[in-house]
């Protein structure tokens, strides 16, 4: 109807003014230019309701839309017999007065377009317009350097007929860093100071990138290393760095990168012995040995299972702790059995309460539960005290001791992800209802790495997606029945309470543009036609695990790439989108690729990326990298996490840690470290150390909620707090073994260096320690704040 | 053209310009000290922030809207205050006494009505959110201005700095408030590791020091020292100065207020959070930020949950105004409290109200502000500003200007970027008495 009325205006207006064969397009080039104008940004028309009663899609994103909008009722804002007298112009001009100022200078070329296209009698045909396929940068990339000549970049767009058009007066330029690189709106890019930053153009709904490289003047004199570089992306990341004039550092020392692996790998620092012997190891491949085995250790999945927890909201404040453990045990069951990533998903979003069980699976738990039913009914008639057969499932203490390996944690799907009292609708008609779209919100962020949270309620501003597409996708997740499956009951199984999929929608969500009910839908593609035996979850995850998925692989490749290097390749690693560039798109390709090949398995991404060069390097910077974040020409000092905090305390003083379930909650179940503790919100007494070193309670969906940064409450902590002393002091703990152990005071330092520092002393810190012992009033008290003094030194804060 | 990316972590972080500072290097108040004597007159010497998490619903509190249509006007009918011709919400009983007090802004409007950039611009000292920076929140700038203390922290937050917002965005991380962590209403409550552990006197206390002094050379290879270690360094000395100071003991130990007092406030998590305000304020503290208990975010049942959360606001205001003006201390502490964005005219299905940039109400009090004051105007059903539009910047710079200290003075990024306090924006006349 909209399309019609523009229509059948333009063609009373072509009575009067004959159309011009070169007239510009409405879809093409007046829409576009109107967002380089800045008319449809968000807090000018852009916004939800617009400005002045003058409404256009949020960043020009809808052509069909907005052509009523500028027209304007009966035509108010254009004038095609007196073009320079309509509004459209008249406001932006300032001719007339207008709440966002001057936006255009009368004579300029966008004037000229805009007129023109009045003239022409502002016409509209979307089925006559061509679509705009993509755009791309000419040329993909820039170097330039300061103090240079701004450098000229074309945007190409390719339209939908074959033809390739220059847009570069039309695109919408932006700056990813400009402190770095600014561009004009022309496309002319400007280097501002040494390092690397895209450039965005956006055009008609679509965006493009060109990487700038601002390279510093000259290496200063210093030369690029000879080094093995055997893996390719350490070359592509050399190669890079050779660009910019940045002269990477020299390799860790064993030390130091034993000490890394551990606690990137395990969470744990490595204990004092192991040290030892990886120093006096000899043999040139130890180091891709260490990483093979500690791959291998049990604290390895526990790591990516708490990592797993936090970007999939089991939090225990809206969760039974008891359904918060199963997620973790769940996870941690995969990951220690290296099961396939795209497996693992699999069980997480396609997760059912019957498990992929059989009728006949099923059918013989159902008579197993009844019978122990009775067993136990007869027990109570008789008198006898009805103790409950020892779990059949649960055979021995191993489940207290290893939860994960037995109960929840073996099921093939985790039916509790849907079960979270967050995926719930929080009011209204609705209410209690499960809420696809907090489902459809948290798949998106934990496993594609892309962020929907905008596109509920308008176009997301950076990235590709709508309304539509939300709501589609979500629409995916709404076919999951609660209760009992009513074919099992039907069949008399009646213990299997949960979710199961269904063919009736729990929600219809509405197109919020024409009010129908919007399908299921794969993000941004096509639609799931829904049916018996057809679950869209399973659906969904089919297009993930595709080979041209351009989210699934990456968002984990990128997730594990951030775990070891401080940030991602693509940064932060829940924003991948078109408008957030990789730092290497060649290096994050070719894992993607590798990962790919080798069937989703995580356990051979960890390995190749800790093999690196790359991830091998030192933290000593040189002048050339000493302010370089993104190009990983060395090692970026960072904080432990919380988990890693409590952790390396516990082991260096040789203390356990007390932390409890707080609101129920398996008191049998044993943990010997924070990392393996699934909760968000744990009690007991060390859950102090937990939160002021900001362990994530999973309120949001988002990688955000971890922070590494330091604080005053954790230096207070470290420096004066009792129960730091009473670690040190503890009678069980390491130093009163080692004192009682160990009479000669240098081996005793000594102890005490590798259990928290990972590495011997140096002769000066050797020298100083004698020293402060012998003005200490005791051995013991000289030892204790000795030990004191190590706990608070940076360089055990630091995973460096 | 910077937009938001939901919450994206802004990648640099922190700065320190100050050097590698060891523990002994207390240098540092003395040479803030000296930059603050360049300060302009300040009307304003402290600051009680009550952040409003979730944005709170304007027309359901200060900016009411009894002849808007049903859909839009809300359950609540408004009540004369002791300012002729303005009403407030009826929940607000004790605070409708009060407007004589306060200056209730309704012109500060944005346009991004998403919790995470929002809440970065309306904390980040209304620089509009930024994807390769972080600009630094209230009580960082106010920490970096005025001199400091030794033992004392400039900053508190209670319990801790608003997790939504930059914190001390490029200014890194030691310039964050002194969290307390803990929650005032609690029995049990104080500020942990502040007193020496049992078994430490003062001469072990300085020996061990020395000891670890002497040693912290682990990084000194670095050809610069990373904000990182710069922030851990500054942690170190401010926690030192803190041990030593039972001044500092003394302003966290809410327990020797009276019963009277803590009923007063009410025995609410915001009413002892505000109590805790005073009484560190009283101590010497120059900026205390109160993240509010409740979440304001109502996209449900909101007017159930006004009723809930609004005599808790009422009481516990009302009684730290009273308070404040008992002891003198109003007329140069300036209490402000907002959120990060308004609320939808429109009521939706779900009986609650969507987030809405375009209008918004703050309330300031104290510090100088002209009291009584109503500024600014929303139209009939509340929804865009129709009077004395500001944005959150010009906002900003009236703060600023009333805490006598230059929204135009620039900081340098850790890429060595000189970067403004407040971005453009200049200050509201009408509130900072030009």
């Amino acid at each position: 109807m909209r399309a019609s009325a523009a229509l059948a205006l333009g063609l009373c207006l072509s009575a009067i003014i004959p159309v011009q064969a070169s007239e510009p397009a409405f879809g093409r080039e007046v829409v576009p230019l109107l967002y380089k104008l800045g008319c449809s940004g968000g807090q000018c028309h852009g916004a939800f309701a617009g400005r002045g009663n003058f409404r256009l899609s949020l960043f020009a994103s809808d052509p069909e839309a907005d052509i009523k909008e500028v027209i304007g009722p009966l035509g108010r804002r254009v004038n095609p017999q007196r073009p320079d007298d309509s509004l459209l112009l008249l406001k932006p001009t300032g001719r007339v007065p207008h709440g966002g100022g001057v936006r255009l200078l009368p004579h300029s070329d966008e004037y000229r377009l805009l007129r023109e296209w009045i003239a022409a009698g502002a016409p509209f045909d979307p089925a006559m317009e061509v679509k705009v396929r993509s755009i791309r940068f000419e040329p993909p990339s820039v170097v330039v350097s300061v103090g240079d000549e701004p450098v000229s970049v074309r945007v190409v767009a390719h339209l939908a007929d074959g033809r390739e058009l220059d847009v570069t007066r039309l695109a919408r330029f932006e700056a990813y860093d400009p402190s770095i690189a600014t561009v004009s709106a022309t496309g002319q890019i400007r280097a501002e100071r040494d390092g690397d930053a895209s450039v965005l153009a956006h055009y008609a709904g679509e965006i493009a990138y060109t990487l700038v490289l601002v390279p510093r003047h000259s290496t200063d004199g210093l030369v690029f290393p000879d080094e093995p570089l055997t893996d390719p992306i350490d070359r592509m990341i050399v190669d890079k760095l050779r660009k910019l004039n940045v002269v990477p550092s020299g390799l860790c020392s064993d030390a130091e990168f034993l000490r890394r692996a551990w606690l990137d790998i395990t969470g744990q620092l490595p204990p004092p012995h192991d040290v030892r012997r990886f120093l006096a190891d000899t043999s040139p491949d130890k180091r891709s040995r260490k990483i093979d085995e500690l791959l291998q250790h049990p604290l390895h999945a526990a790591v990516w299972a708490t990592k797993l927890c936090d970007i999939t909201g089991a939090d225990n404040r809206v969760m039974y702790d008891k359904a918060v453990c199963e997620f973790h045990d769940w996870y941690r069951n995969k990951l220690e059995r290296n099961v396939p990533w795209d497996e693992i998903v699999k069980g997480v979003i396609g997760a059912t309460t019957a498990d992929y069980r059989s009728i006949d699976e099923l059918r013989a738990e159902e008579a197993r539960i009844q019978e122990e039913r009775k067993r136990q009914a007869a027990a109570k008639k008789t008198g006898t005290e009805a103790k409950p057969e020892k779990d059949m499932q649960f055979p021995d203490d191993a489940v207290y001791r290893e939860p994960w390996r037995h109960g929840y944690g073996t099921r093939n799907t985790l039916d509790t992800f849907f079960l979270n009292n967050k995926f719930r609708v929080q009011a209204g008609p609705d209410k209690g209802k499960f809420d696809p779209k907090q489902a459809a919100l948290h798949v998106a962020t934990a496993f594609l790495g892309v962020r929907l949270d905008c596109a509920e309620c308008h176009k997301h501003p950076h990235d590709r997606w709508t309304q539509a597409d939300f709501f589609g996708f979500a629409a995916a997740f709404s076919y999951l029945g609660r209760g009992v499956d009513p074919a099992l009951r039907a069949q008399n199984i009646q213990h299997v309470n949960g979710i199961y999929p269904t063919t009736v929608p729990v929600i219809t969500f509405l197109d919020p543009k024409t009010g129908e009910p919007v399908p299921p839908k794969i993000l941004g593609s096509a639609t799931i036609e829904v049916k018996a035996g057809v679950d869209p979850r399973l659906e969904v995850w089919r297009w993930m695990v595709s080979r041209d998925n351009p989210y699934f692989a990456r968002a984990i490749v990128n997730r594990v790439w951030a775990h070891y290097f401080g940030r991602g390749l693509v940064d932060p690693v829940d924003a991948l989108s078109f408008a957030n560039p990789p730092s290497h798109p060649d290096v994050l390709d070719d894992l993607v690729r590798d990962f790919i090949e080798h069937r989703y398995d995580l356990r051979h991404l960890h390995r190749r990326i800790l093999n690196t060069r790359a991830y091998q390097r030192s933290w000593q910077t040189n002048v050339t990298n000493a302010k370089d974040e993104r190009n990983l020409s060395r090692r970026t000092l960072r904080r432990l996490s919380a988990e890693q905090v409590l952790d390396a305390l516990a082991q260096a003083t040789g203390t356990p840690i007390d932390l409890k379930p707080v609101y129920s909650g398996d008191p049998n179940r044993k943990f010997n470290r924070s990392v393996e503790f699934p909760l968000s919100r744990p009690g007991g007494a060390d859950a102090y150390v937990l939160k002021i070193f900001d362990k994530p309670q999973r309120t949001q969906s988002c990688d955000c909620e971890r922070a590494v940064t330091p604080n005053l409450s954790q230096a207070l902590y470290f420096y004066n707090d009792a129960a730091l002393i009473e670690r040190i002091t503890h009678p069980e703990g390491r130093l009163a073994k080692l004192l009682a152990e160990i009479s000669d005071d240098d081996r005793l330092l000594e102890e005490l260096y590798l259990a928290t520092l990972s590495r011997l002393p140096s002769e000066a810190e050797r020298k100083r320690s004698i020293e402060h012992l012998k003005s200490a009033q005791s051995r013991a008290e000289g030892f204790e704040d000795l030990f004191w003094s190590l706990l608070n030194r940076r360089e055990f804060l630091v995973n460096h | 053209m910077a937009y938001p990316r939901g919450c994206a972590g802004f990648t640099r972080r922190d700065v320190l310009r100050l050097g590698a500072v060891g523990l002994s290097a207390l240098t540092l108040p003395l040479a803030l000290k000296a930059e603050a004597t360049k300060r302009r007159q300040a009307r304003a010497k402290n600051v009680i922030f009550i952040w409003q998490q979730g944005g709170p619903p304007h027309q359901d509190m200060w900016d009411m809207k009894p002849e808007a249509p049903q859909e839009y006007r809300g359950e609540f009918r408004p009540i004369q205050t002791d300012l002729p011709g303005y009403t407030v919400c009826e929940l607000m009983p004790r605070l409708a006494r009060q407007v004589r007090r306060l200056c209730i802004i309704r012109g500060v409007n944005h346009h991004i009505p998403d919790h995470n950039p929002a809440s970065m611009y309306m904390l980040g000292s209304g620089n509009p959110p930024s994807q390769s920076l972080k600009y630094p929140t209230w009580s960082s700038v106010v920490k970096k201005e005025v001199p400091e203390v030794p033992g004392l922290p400039t900053a508190v937050a209670i319990p801790t700095e608003p997790s939504e917002g930059p914190g001390a965005g490029f200014l890194g991380s030691a310039w964050q408030s002194f969290a307390v962590q803990g929650d005032p209403v609690n029995k049990d409550f104080g500020v942990r590791s502040l007193a020496l552990p049992p078994g430490i006197n003062a001469e072990r206390f300085e020996r061990r020091r020395r000891l670890l002094q002497e040693t912290e050379t682990s990084f000194d290879r670095l050809v610069e020292r990373p904000d990182l270690l710069k922030s851990i360094d500054k942690n170190y000395q401010d926690a030192h100065q803190m041990i030593l100071s039972p001044r500092t003991q003394k302003a966290f130990q809410i327990g020797e207020e009276s019963d009277g007092v803590r009923d007063r406030y009410g025995r609410t998590k915001l009413g002892q959070r505000l109590l805790l305000a005073r009484r560190l304020i009283e101590a010497g503290v120059r900026f205390v930020t109160i993240s509010e208990p409740v979440g304001w975010d109502t996209h449900a049942d909101n007017f159930k949950r006004l009723r809930d959360n609004l005599p808790v606001v009422d009481q516990a205001v009302s009684a730290l105004l009273d308070d404040l003006a008992e002891r003198g201390l109003l007329s140069e502490t300036l209490v402000m409290m907002f959120g990060e964005f308004g609320r939808t005219p429109a009521i939706n299905k779900q009986a609650g109200r969507d987030h809405w940039a375009q209008a918004m109400s703050i309330m300031l009090a104290g510090g100088g502000v002209p009291a009584g004051l109503v500024y600014g105007e929303t139209d009939k059903n509340g929804a865009y500003v129709v009077d004395k539009s500001h944005t959150p910047a010009d906002f900003a710079c009236t703060i600023y200007t009333l805490l006598g200290i230059d929204p135009n003075k620039h900081y340098l990024t850790p890429a060595g970027q000189p970067v403004p306090i407040v971005g453009g924006g200049k200050p509201i006349e009408a509130i900072t008495g030009a």
